[in-house]
């Protein structure tokens, strides 16, 4: 099979019809595996870090879908992250609203906020919009960081939750074992999402978009607003990530801003595979055990994980992810094609 | 007959260089027109001019007997003209099927359906969950054509159809296009293939050097002279 051909295999799926039976039995097993995990994962550290990893991994499919969906690279997507975080935090130092409506707000406001930045941005390809992204989330991070009356500073400051959320008492989301399970649900919920919108004509229309611009204009299409949907729906699961960590952690700081935080999202995604939906988040997941160990071996982690992105890019092109959906097309030469 | 496509005096080019002096022409519902010229006359310019990429420097652009002030890239489009452009522009990550769904951006009501398109080429039924640039090239060929119709056009216009194809696949291609013609598409097509030509259009423009250099019914031409206004 050519590079295009499997690229192809992985990437599309077919329109129309109504989800494969297989698709909602995978729905089911990994809902249920989620709800399994911390039963059978007693190590609190580990349940610990794989909620980390997880919610990294929301992260990291929100950068991921950019890059499927409108082949656009940003580095600024902790902006979105960071902002849903200071959108639960602020209401609730300033008492200015209930925290039910901050969490809305917090997924609602940095979407709003990408589609409106993305009706300008998304018509510059390229390096040049990955520069823009990073522009903007840094601009977030220094006023976070300078705007100390408001935001405290480097310092950052604890989110004063009320006992109960939604009804549901707030420790339930700062617990490791409950919280796992929440975040796995989010991700299987955005992942499923993204399966179905794919097969959609919007999916569609953004593919054709990302692979060829010019033809997708020639057939009829507009093709900024879109995009800028695109950028939008990414910003939005970004501020998921975002508002599922600041719930767990119960503190911002203007680190979630950070620059560092784009990259190694960013890094993620490349790691898992950007032609999978679930590449990303399967390359945070891998991120977040990988640094783990290499922190246990050597002070210099970031240099063992700067060696494993060049090995991953130069060996695996399709990441881990996709390595794996050739190794099982390999296994079983007869079988039907993959889906992402 | 109402005009579907018309330029008066149009004036086109690429930057600073005019490709394009003076050319009136019109294409009228359900006719069949050719563009004839050797390679670097100006016939793509006609094209990319409608479609808003060559720069429309003085004249008019019609669609449907209406000036158009601005030529974006979808103007053609919404004016009920496909365009199948030179080297047939298949979306790579997108299957067959994919790909001709996406071909009906503009919703105009008209018979072409998915269905319809693989009544007209069987062998992309066959091949709908394939990649569309696994296909050979005549085969992509009519996939960009039936993305093309997906959009129920008034007026199909074809840039160089048959380059690369097979002999027989262009005799393919002339049956298509002629049943095309015959259930009511306009078609415009920019071609060398005289014999291509002379099974499918009914009328001609001949384009020299940026201007049209003869014109008329495909009938009243003889062979020579086709020859000679494709030659390369």
């Amino acid at each position: 099979m050519s590079r295009q051909a499997e690229s192809s295999a992985l990437a599309a799926a077919p329109p129309g019809a109504a989800p494969a039976r297989w698709t909602w039995s995978v729905l089911a097993a990994a809902l249920a595996a989620g709800a399994l995990l911390p039963q059978v994962v007693t190590s609190t550290l580990a349940i610990t870090l794989l909620t980390q990893a997880v919610i990294g991994g929301i992260l990291a499919t929100a950068v991921g879908l950019l890059i499927r969906q409108a082949g656009l690279v940003s580095f600024g997507h902790a902006a979105f992250f960071g902002l849903a975080g200071y959108f639960i935090a602020l209401p609730a130092r300033h008492g200015l609203w209930p925290a039910e409506v901050s969490i809305v707000l917090a997924v609602a406001a940095p979407t709003l906020l990408a589609f409106l930045l993305g009706l300008v941005i998304v018509r510059i390809p390229g390096v040049a919009f990955s520069m823009l992204t990073l522009a903007i989330g840094q601009a977030f991070h220094e006023f976070a960081l300078r705007a100390r009356e408001i935001t405290g500073g480097e310092d950052g400051f604890a989110i004063s939750l009320p006992r109960a959320l939604y009804g549901v008492p707030t420790e339930i989301f700062q617990r490791p074992q409950s919280m796992f399970v929440i975040a796995w649900v989010a991700l299987v919920v955005i992942l499923f999402g993204l399966h179905l919108l794919t097969r959609t004509r919007f999916g569609r229309v953004t593919a054709a978009i990302r692979e060829n611009e010019e033809r997708a204009r020639f057939l009829g299409y507009q093709t900024v607003v879109p995009r800028a949907l695109v950028f939008a729906l990414s910003a939005l699961i970004g501020a998921v990530a975002g508002t599922l960590f600041a719930l767990y952690n119960a503190f911002v700081s203007p680190e979630m801003l950070h620059w560092s935080l784009s990259g190694s999202a960013l890094i993620m995604a490349i790691v898992g595979g950007t032609k999978l939906l679930w590449g990303p988040a399967l390359g945070g997941v891998v991120f977040f055990f990988f640094k783990d160990l290499a922190g246990d071996l050597t002070e210099h982690w970031p240099a063992m994980i700067g060696l494993t992105l060049i090995v991953v890019t130069v060996a695996l092109p399709l990441g881990i992810g996709g390595a794996l959906v050739r190794l099982l097309q390999r296994l079983r030469p007869a079988g039907g094609r993959t889906h992402g | 007959m109402s005009e579907l496509l018309g330029f008066r005096a149009v004036e086109a080019g690429y930057g600073e260089a005019r490709v394009l002096h003076g050319i009136d022409l019109a294409v009228g519902e359900n006719e069949r027109v050719a563009i004839l010229g050797r390679n670097g006359v100006g016939k793509s310019t006609v094209v990319n001019t409608f479609l808003g990429v060559a720069r429309l420097r003085a004249g008019e652009v019609r669609f449907r007997g209406a000036p158009q002030r601005s030529l974006q890239h979808f103007t053609a489009a919404r004016a009920g003209v496909a365009v199948v452009l030179q080297g047939r522009h298949i979306i790579p990550n997108l299957t067959v099927r994919e790909n001709l769904l996406l071909g009906a951006a503009v919703r105009r009501p008209g018979a072409w359906n998915l269905e319809g398109v693989f009544e007209l080429f069987p062998v992309l039924r066959e091949r709908a969950d394939t990649p569309g640039t696994a296909l050979s090239g005549g085969q992509q060929q009519m996939l960009a054509i039936g993305r093309a119709l997906m959009a129920n056009p008034a007026l199909l216009v074809l840039d160089e159809p048959s380059e690369g194809l097979a002999p027989v696949i262009v005799d393919e291609l002339a049956v298509v296009l002629r049943r095309l013609a015959d259930g009511g598409t306009g078609l415009l097509l920019i071609e060398q293939n005289f014999g291509l030509v002379r099974r499918v259009a009914e009328r001609y423009y001949a384009l020299s050097k940026g201007q049209i250099v003869d014109q008329g019914r495909l009938a009243d031409l003889s062979l020579a002279k086709l020859k000679e206004h494709v030659a390369v």
